[in-house]
């Protein structure tokens, strides 16, 4: 059938049969090209960026300063304190993991999934992905107290004749985060090099073409390395697909494998996913809506974009909520009388303040997305997506500290309170987290170019066309065959 | 091959230069629909060795061209096979073989618990291979190529196509292909043309990269040298209170404590698990019977009675044989504790001469009190009992030791004693016979003694000696 590119109106609007442009505006392939590299072009920067990046950058210095005091005075800076000894650096390790996880999601399974709309964001989020995965790795390698021992994690043969423990989900942690850190940064890093080419291409200023010149590996665009690069590129999106859910299904293990009261149930793996997902979704919306309108890329991450991943919001959000529900089924359903507390203890404990800021946030604000206006109205997406990163991190705040703090025996019960210290290092890991993109942002191509210009209305119009050109000659053909 | 345009005669001096190499034509289009047309007539034409240049992946190009499909998927295959035995014989090796980890009673190689490592490797492995496997298929990375001489091609990555066809193709003649690429209407053709010129690297890029080389290497020359050479240097202490824990640590003085001693002995009147000892024949020495006529604060090796004297022990009713089965490896773990804890001072036999008393008579000449001979005639009549006793509270200046040697290994050590008496004989009871052999032995040590102990001139010289004998 043909593709229509009938001018929509509304470009939300769902027409049976017809497909809505995936780009707005009366854009051809150099305006596109145009619009993607202004930011990274332009001499003049807009002071909002400055702002922003100098925003970003006093919070990360309070980071650092945070780490550097850690590591100079020991862990005990944390409220980490019996029997909470996993407190606020596991809670930020798990929500910033989840975070990466949508990044890889639109990158390799929507792409598996022959989901077009992914090409105008799908950049952006595997830069999100690596830059969370960057905050989340701090934490674990901060948490261990002897930062300068963090390889004693990795099997190297040493002088103690000893190796690491291959059953402990804390070791398969160490090989699924850094593989993930690993493979996204490969997947982003390849995706980018036909766009850098593009840098080098349009550069004018020598150090900007030696720069984008050897970044971009001499890239020509020759159509024989595009046929290999686009097998390559499938192949790293099956191979990140699995990989994923591999990844927050192991965080999930550092919890379900354990035999705490909470932690221990199977539902873990699937509810952890599908959380990340949630929450990483949430991220890629905060950050876009901003950088859509800062960087002037309205037409190529359109309303259309922006409602799509509502709707993958509201449909985990959903998962999420059932998978809190099906806890408290378990939990009554089992009969362990140590299981049923864990989970009244959640709710109605000393901890209610928390785990009722998760429902209303996870459960309750994604709901909103039912209604076309509100998946519509970038300004109200916002608001919707912070109240679901705030209630993702509460989500793991509960499970990581109600759990510990009342275990089986109540004489060693106890009561989790940060310090100013885990205070400060949470607010600065999004410092890191914005100072990495606002720097992608403004040095790299912040949309995948060529992918959007292989989606765009009059490319798939002429490869239609030429199809159809074909069709004729086959039924020319077919004709002439009768006729011999 | 080369061939030049006239332009390039002129510029090619008479040295026996590189001449300009032809590499072949560049048609720009400049739409999707017009480069796929393009590229299935020349595929149709025959020619091989062309290429299509695009912005962007056009999908159908490759049946237009009549590329061939990809060996990538096989590479990244065999990646994920080296991948997944990898990470296998890892774990196998390190956690079952060199270093067995027993986990809950579970099997030492437990594959499910190795599966999570194993995905992750596989998929390492095989992400690698795709990202250097598509690099190195594409020839990448190749930053200088002569299509980038071509000024229109800077758009290639913006907005424009191209089409490539090789001078290396076997059906490329100049002009007749020429023509061909005017036939598909292109919006130009252009010339590739390798200039062959000398250019190379400006010179102080090797002393930039020779330069940062070897500032690179200096932190790893470094640590190279730390971990080599012994320093004096007191180690770093980055978290102090880590290393230096405001907590008593064994054998330290601590004011806490009235006493001032850091390690604390047990409560009065209190009895830890395992050590409510009720056998007075095991853990003290005396016939049960009549062990309710001693007061077990007499046993101490400070008690005094009320008249100054020490408690007369000798009449105590002291155990006669060791209350524990007596055999060869009771008799060897006797002499073990014996010649770890007692030897120093009583000597390896048993006389009194060990190092730690013999160096104190040196230094402390007086005040040292010399232990006693245990094969001595008075240590040899005591009772096993009272010698248990002694070990156990001390005597005159040797403290007790019950507090390093269990009671059973005191028992042992009695055992030992026992052998130890036995093997010394006094020399008045020799007769002739034995005097005899024994002073034949002496003279025959006394002369191996001297003839293993030549002098250093006499050996130097002879190294091959041992062939000699």
């Amino acid at each position: 059938m043909a593709v229509a590119t009938t001018h929509l109106d509304d470009i939300t609007q769902e027409v049976p049969g017809a497909r809505a442009p995936l780009v707005t505006g009366d854009h051809d392939y150099r305006t596109v090209t145009d619009q993607v590299c202004r930011l990274a072009e332009t001499p003049k920067i807009a002071t909002a960026w400055f702002v922003a990046l100098a925003v970003a950058l006093s919070l990360k210095a309070m980071l650092l300063s945070c780490v550097g005091y850690l590591i100079l005075t020991g862990v005990g800076v944390w409220g980490n304190m019996s029997p909470v000894f996993w407190g606020w650096p596991i809670v930020n390790f798990v929500f910033w993991v989840g975070i990466g996880h949508a990044g890889t999601l639109i990158s390799a399974i929507l792409y598996l999934f022959r989901q077009n709309w992914r090409t105008s964001v799908n950049r952006s989020a595997e830069a999100m992905t690596i830059f969370a995965v960057v905050c989340a790795g701090l934490f674990p390698g901060i948490h261990i107290g002897r930062v300068w021992f963090a390889y004693w994690l990795f099997p190297y043969p040493n002088t103690f004749y000893l190796w690491p423990n291959f059953r402990s989900p804390l070791l398969w942690d160490v090989f699924a985060v850094s593989t993930y850190a690993t493979v996204s940064i490969l997947f982003w890093y390849m995706g980018m090099i036909p766009d850098l080419a593009t840098f080098r291409d349009r550069a004018k200023h020598p150090v900007r073409q030696a720069i984008y010149g050897v970044l971009s590996l001499g890239w020509t665009g020759s159509a024989r390395a595009w046929s290999r690069y686009e097998k390559a590129y499938m192949l790293l999106a099956a191979l990140a697909t699995p990989l994923v859910l591999s990844v927050h299904t192991i965080v999930s293990f550092d919890f379900a494998v354990s035999q705490l009261p909470g932690w221990h149930t199977t539902i873990f793996p699937p509810y952890f996913v599908a959380g990340a997902v949630f929450s990483g979704f949430a991220m890629v919306l905060t950050l876009l809506i901003p950088a859509r309108i800062l960087c002037d890329l309205k037409d190529i991450i359109t309303v259309r974009h922006l409602e799509n991943m509502c709707k993958i919001i509201l449909a985990t959000g959903s998962i999420v909520g059932y998978a809190y529900a099906m806890e408290f089924f378990i939990a009554w359903y089992s009969g362990n009388l140590t299981e049923q507390y864990a989970f009244v203890n959640r709710a109605f404990g000393p901890y209610w303040w928390a785990y009722w800021t998760m429902v209303s946030c996870n459960v309750i604000s994604p709901q909103l997305f039912w209604i076309k206006w509100c998946r519509t109205t970038p300004w109200f997406i916002v608001i919707v997506c912070i109240f679901v990163n705030i209630g993702m991190w509460f989500e793991r705040f509960v499970i990581t500290i109600t759990s510990l703090s009342r275990d089986f025996l109540p004489s060693s019960w106890g009561y989790f309170s940060p310090t100013p210290v885990d205070i400060m290092m949470l607010v600065g890991s999004f410092g890191l987290f914005f100072t990495l993109f606002l720097l992608f942002c403004r040095f790299a191509p912040i949309v995948a170019i060529a992918e959007v210009k292989s989606v765009m209305p009059q490319t798939l119009k002429a490869i239609e066309n030429h199809h159809h050109a074909h069709d004729d000659d086959h039924s020319e053909d077919s004709q002439d065959s009768a006729h011999t | 091959m080369a061939t030049m345009t006239d332009s390039h005669h002129h510029s090619a001096p008479a040295k026996a230069e590189p001449q300009p190499e032809m590499l072949g034509y560049l048609a720009e289009f400049d739409s999707v629909e017009a480069l796929l047309k393009a590229a299935e007539k020349t595929r149709d034409a025959g020619f091989k060795k062309f290429d299509c240049f695009t912005p962007f992946p056009i999908h159908g190009l490759d049946d237009a061209m009549g590329t061939k499909p990809t060996i990538l998927p096989f590479i990244v295959l065999g990646a994920a096979c080296v991948g997944g035995l990898t990470a296998l014989g890892m774990q196998i090796f390190t956690n079952g073989i060199d270093y067995q980890y027993l986990i809950s009673g579970k099997p030492i190689i437990s594959m499910p618990s190795n599966i999570p490592v194993l995905f992750e490797l596989m998929v390492l492995f095989s992400a690698f291979a795709t990202f250097l496997g598509m690099l190195a298929l594409n020839e990448l990375p190749k930053l200088y190529n002569a299509l980038f001489r071509v000024s229109p091609f800077r758009d290639v990555t913006t907005d424009k196509f191209f089409l490539g066809i090789e001078a290396a193709d076997p059906k490329f003649v100049e002009d007749k292909t020429k023509s061909f690429l005017e036939g598909l209407s292109p919006l130009s053709i252009s010339d590739c043309i390798e200039p062959h010129t000398q250019e190379t690297i400006p010179k102080q890029f090797g002393t930039i990269a020779l330069v940062l080389l070897v500032i690179g290497l200096i932190p790893a020359s470094l640590v190279a040298r730390w971990r080599s050479v012994p320093s004096d240097a007191p180690r770093l202490h980055p978290q102090w209170d880590m290393d230096f824990q405001p907590k008593v640590k064994a054998q330290t003085v601590n004011n806490f404590f009235r006493d001032g001693r850091g390690n604390r002995p047990p409560i009065a009147g209190t009895v830890a698990r395992g050590e409510l000892r009720t056998d007075v024949a095991m853990f003290m020495g005396l016939i049960p019977e009549k062990a309710s006529e001693v007061d077990p604060a007499t046993l101490e090796r400070t008690y005094k009675l009320e008249d100054g004297t020490t408690p007369k022990l000798n009449d105590y009713p002291w155990l006669t044989e060791i209350p524990l089965a007596v055999d060869a490896e009771l008799m060897k773990r006797g002499q073990q504790r014996f010649n770890i804890y007692c030897s120093t001072c009583h000597g390896l036999t048993g006389k009194g001469d060990g190092l730690v008393s013999m160096r104190a008579s040196e230094i402390a000449n007086g005040t040292w009190v010399k232990p006693v001979s245990l094969t001595s005639e008075g240590v040899a009549k005591q009772p096993a009992g009272q010698l248990f006793n002694t070990i156990t509270h001390g005597v005159r200046k040797m403290p007790g030791y019950a507090s390093q040697i269990d009671a059973k290994d005191r028992w042992a050590i009695v055992l030992y004693l026992r052998a130890l008496q036995k093997s010394v004989i006094p020399v008045d009871a020799l007769d002739e016979a034995q005097r005899a052999e024994i002073e034949a032995m002496e003279a025959e040590a006394a002369a191996a003694a001297a003839e293993t102990e030549p002098t250093p001139v006499e050996t130097e010289p002879e190294p091959e000696a041992p062939e000699a004998e």
